[in-house]
């Protein structure tokens, strides 16, 4: 059915991004900033404030239906996100792209990704970047979401 | 901002040299883009007594010590007594932060601050989230046995204390509860409350927001209430810029933000009956400082000059102690990048001098990973270093306002003089800043400014070295992993809190969260006060947040996108 | 291929109907995009009707309609009243983009399972909400949902087509903003089976709930008899008073 139903490419259906912080840090400068590029380039994000648990984050992914999660993290709170990857499998969720941006050290890069996150933004990552990676994890998240609704 | 009269100076052949070197600049420079600062002033390439002439002298800058204001709060400034280098730390467990703090006294500082971990921010006891989060950021603090231990062997009577702890102020009860142990009378406790500023984390600082808009209200007028009285050398208010500014207000809106809250919270003070004389001379103030040099000197000229005139014209205070802006900076960690970051170091020592320059109190110089997280040993010495060259080699201290008199700092000072009171003036037409930041209006002109920046650096018109311009080999110029507290600490801190937990006096605990409940509900009482009681009775920092919470509202800050 | 489409929007409806929330949010995704296989899922689904109560909720920007939403669904989950909300916000008309941060007030609810908040963009459509919610709003009442709240999307001035897909309307106005004036031009006063005054600890609230009054008064005969409930949403005041009065008026809708 995927293939045929599901028409990703379909420009009337604005990609649903959640745009939130998990953890303990409070300062979303960088997360307002980057829904903004996003809503700017036509896509539909939902934003939440900052210091919300992994459970919340699972619970507005699946009741929203997201395609991407944009994490925002300047201190440690993106030592738990492999805790978030995990519950988003346990969830049914797995499709759904993660990517991280804000201050991560160069070491814990490796534990991001193979935890499952799609994508790392360092500061001075560009608007147009961005943009483009999400809207490809975008497409990505929905074949992938649509397959998975068959069973 | 020049008047036709003040431009017949008595300069002959003045204005001829003046178009002379007009005509062979147009000539000379080409095309060029008009400049302006950050907060949207125009910026000329050259300034002359056309643009300020000394007549304005005495209406402008004054002396130090008196009105105006403008050259700074006391006639004797640096050259006296010089500012307070107060650093903050705040790293893993209260052991951890007692080590580092007597560390920095010995190196040369002459007060502390304490950053509590961002759980404790949060309202949380440490039991109460991921282990991995703890202590990274601030050091776990959640009882009096956490603050004695914290503050051991340092003479709590003597070192002025900052604690970085918003409403309902526990931090200050511990370290009370802590002199009390001690035998150290309340009268001799000095320090800050340096998160006191509810507003600004409505607005612009959420993880520090913890009570409902109302309820902060309240409770800051209880706090400088109960000071004024029980704690008299303690700075219950401490009116915040920073967190405004680094969420990207300009210069001039972050100190017109900051005037119009200082005025609230006066405002609400004289309406609980509280003599302005009495509670402005503990009002201090904390700012952000850019590293736009010549604007955040002006920044601070024009704040002193503004508040001294509200205090005595608008708030009614008649002793000039009342009409002093006295303030705290810190060095902006948003200038900060994480590219390069030996190059913080030069940032900060800018940032620095804008605010030692601009007649500051007290300052915290960060360090140069401190993007990452909290500094590394050697990061942190540096800072230090950094305020003790600038006294010792570079002198700073030795002259008074040294800037006072230049026709661009002038002209800029009476710039950002005029752009604060416009914005001042919208918030009073909103109908005050409390007003302001619960319809949002003051969330709403910040993330404009925020974004304007934003595509500034993002167009490649904002150059930041390292990041979009004199971008070096990138692989080479990584931060390592940040300094994090060793877990087996925190994991034996954690059994100790749980020890503590079980071997309190319960009914004592029971006790006095039931007078906190209702002083929450008894507008007659002092919650603040309670507050107090509740932390000798051994009641824990999340309990106390959680009562309080449920009594008065859980902080929901505004969120605009 | 039709019989692969069909066992997939049978597999999505037995799913939705069992009230698996995941597969409500798939469903919800079909239905507002018009992709293949919404048309027979909403026909699969039309024999599920459950009769949900839907309220509507509209007025100005600031009126506070989220954070009093969000105070009432507190009230009806002390009832075990299971709810779901659907909140409308603009998409832009430059860019197609939208932020949807309704929920964001009413985030006290993200760990009740009893609670379904979903956001979508109203995509250029006019009158207050989007395209297809009626559609969504049939998909909520089939899931289960006792309650189907509708959040519009607050310009104020033209939301009378909630009026066609609610059950109940409810009209949320705050003192100073003109809301009295504007409700009057615009006919918004003519939807209202309840008028709300948030924000009644403001100076101006009593003035202006007898301005409403007075202009119901004006009004045809049904109109008269619609109340006009003080409330101040961030303090949970007049709660009570507001889930009556959608009560009663179910109950007189039930037995007309």
């Amino acid at each position: 059915m995927g293939a045929q139903v599901a028409n990703s490419q379909d420009p009337d259906f604005p990609p649903r991004v959640l745009v939130t912080k998990i953890g303990l840090d409070g300062h979303d400068r960088g997360s307002r900033i980057v829904a903004a590029y996003l809503r700017d380039a036509g896509m539909e994000v939902i934003y939440t404030p900052p210091w919300q648990t992994v459970e919340a984050v699972v619970t507005l992914a699946l009741q929203e239906d997201i395609d991407v999660i944009g994490l925002s993290s300047l201190a440690t709170d993106h030592l738990i996100v492999p805790d978030l990857m995990e519950r988003l499998r346990e969830t049914d969720l797995g499709h759904v792209r993660v990517v991280v941006g804000g201050i991560i050290p160069d070491g814990e890069h490796e534990m991001l990704r193979s935890a499952g996150v799609s994508e790392i933004f360092q500061p001075g990552a560009l608007r147009d970047e961005i943009v483009d990676c999400v809207r490809k994890l975008s497409s990505e998240a929905r074949s992938e979401g649509e397959q998975a609704m068959e069973v | 901002m020049n008047d036709a009269h003040e431009r017949q100076l008595p300069l002959p052949g003045f204005e001829q040299s003046r178009e002379a070197w007009q005509k062979d600049y147009e000539e000379q420079i080409g095309s060029e883009r008009p400049v302006e600062n950050r907060s949207r002033i125009a910026i000329n390439p050259l300034y002359t007594p056309a643009d300020w002439s000394e007549r304005r002298y005495l209406q402008d800058l004054g002396f130090p010590g008196s009105p105006p204001y403008t050259r700074g709060i006391y006639p004797t400034m640096h050259r006296k007594r010089t500012w307070t280098q107060r650093q903050l730390i705040g790293l893993g467990t209260p052991g951890d932060y007692n080590r580092r703090a007597r560390t920095l006294l010995d190196a040369g500082a002459t007060a502390i601050s304490l950053i509590p971990c961002n759980s404790g921010f949060r309202g949380l006891d440490c039991d109460e989230v991921p282990f991995p989060l703890l202590g990274t950021c601030g050091t776990v603090l959640n009882t009096v046995d956490d603050m004695d231990t914290a503050l051991k062997g340092i003479p709590i009577g003597e070192v002025s204390t900052a604690m970085n702890d918003p409403s309902p102020f526990t931090l200050l009860a511990f370290l009370l509860a802590t002199a009390r142990r001690r035998g150290i009378p309340w009268e001799r406790i000095s320090g800050t409350s340096n998160q006191s500023d509810y507003l600004s984390h409505c607005v612009a600082n959420h993880m520090f927001f913890r009570l409902s808009l109302p309820g902060a209200r309240r409770i800051l007028t209880d706090h400088i209430a109960f000071c004024n009285e029980r704690v008299p050398r303690w700075n219950p208010v401490s009116v915040v810029g920073q967190h405004m500014q680094q969420a990207g207000a300009t210069p001039a809106e972050s100190m017109a933000f900051t005037l119009s809250s200082a005025i609230q919270f006066a405002e609400d003070a004289i309406a609980r009956g509280l003599e302005p004389d009495r509670f402005l001379p503990r009002f201090t103030f904390f700012f952000d400082i850019s590293i736009s040099l010549f604007e955040e000197i002006a920044k601070f000229r024009a704040g002193r000059r503004i508040w001294a005139r509200i205090a005595k014209e608008r708030l009614g205070a008649r002793d000039p102690k009342s009409w002093r802006f006295k303030f705290h900076a810190q060095t902006s960690g948003v200038d900060l990048t994480l590219q390069q970051p030996l190059n913080n170091i030069a940032r900060v020592t800018v940032q620095a001098m804008a605010g030692i320059l601009g007649g500051l109190q007290s300052l915290h110089t960060d360090a140069y990973d401190e993007v990452v997280s909290s500094p590394c040993e050697e990061a942190a010495r540096v800072a230090v270093a950094t305020q003790n060259i600038l006294r010792e080699e570079a002198r700073l201290c030795d002259v008074i306002d040294p800037l006072g008199g230049s026709y661009y700092l002038e002209s800029l000072t009476n710039e950002m003089e005029a752009e604060i009171e416009a914005v001042m003036a919208r918030i009073d037409a909103a109908g005050g800043m409390y007003r302001a930041v619960e319809t949002g209006l003051v969330q709403e002109q910040i993330g404009k400014s925020a974004l304007e920046f934003q595509n500034r650096v993002e167009s490649g018109e904002q150059k930041i070295v390292g990041v979009n311009s004199y971008k070096g080999d990138e692989k080479s110029a990584r931060l390592v992993e940040p300094e994090r507290p060793d877990p087996a600490a925190m994991k034996s801190h954690l059994e100790a809190f749980r020890s503590y937990k079980k071997e309190r006096d319960r009914a004592a605990v029971r006790k006095a969260l039931d007078a906190l409940a209702r002083a929450a509900e008894d507008s007659d009482d002092n919650v603040f006060g309670r507050v107090v009681e509740a932390a000798e009775a051994g009641v824990t920092h999340g309990e106390i947040v959680a009562c309080l919470r449920a009594e008065l509202g859980f902080g929901e800050p505004l969120i605009a996108a | 291929m039709a019989a692969e489409l069909h066992e997939c929007v049978d597999g999505l409806a037995t799913r939705l109907l069992s009230g698996d929330p995941r597969a409500l949010a798939r469903a919800i995704t079909l239905v507002e995009n018009e992709r293949s296989g919404a048309a027979e899922l909403l026909e699969r689904l039309r024999a599920e009707r459950k009769g949900a109560l839907v309220v509507g909720f509209t007025g100005a920007p600031g009126s506070g309609k989220s954070t009093l939403i969000s105070a009432y669904i507190g009230h009806l989950r002390h009832d075990s009243q299971r709810v779901a909300v659907l909140s409308i916000d603009p998409s832009s008309p430059l860019t197609g983009g939208a932020i949807l941060g309704d929920r964001l007030r009413m985030g006290r609810h993200i760990g009740d399972p009893g609670v379904f908040i979903r956001s979508a963009a109203a995509r250029g459509h006019l009158g207050g909400l989007s395209r297809n919610t009626a559609a969504i709003v049939r998909l909520l009442d089939a899931a289960g949902w006792d309650m189907v709240i509708l959040e519009t999307v607050g310009t104020g001035q033209s939301e009378v087509e909630v009026a066609g897909i609610a059950d109940i309307c409810v009209v949320v106005t705050c003192p100073g903003m003109g809301d009295e004036i504007q409700a009057m031009k615009s006919g918004v006063l003519d939807i209202a089976d309840i008028l709300v005054v948030n924000k009644a600890d403001l100076p101006d609230a009593s003035r202006s709930t007898r301005a409403l009054r007075g202009m119901l008064q004006l009004r045809e005969e049904s109109r008269q008899a619609v109340p006009v409930i003080e409330l101040i949403a961030t303090e949970g005041k007049g709660i009570t008073e507001l889930a009556d009065a959608v009560a009663a008026r179910w109950r007189k809708l039930g037995s007309e």
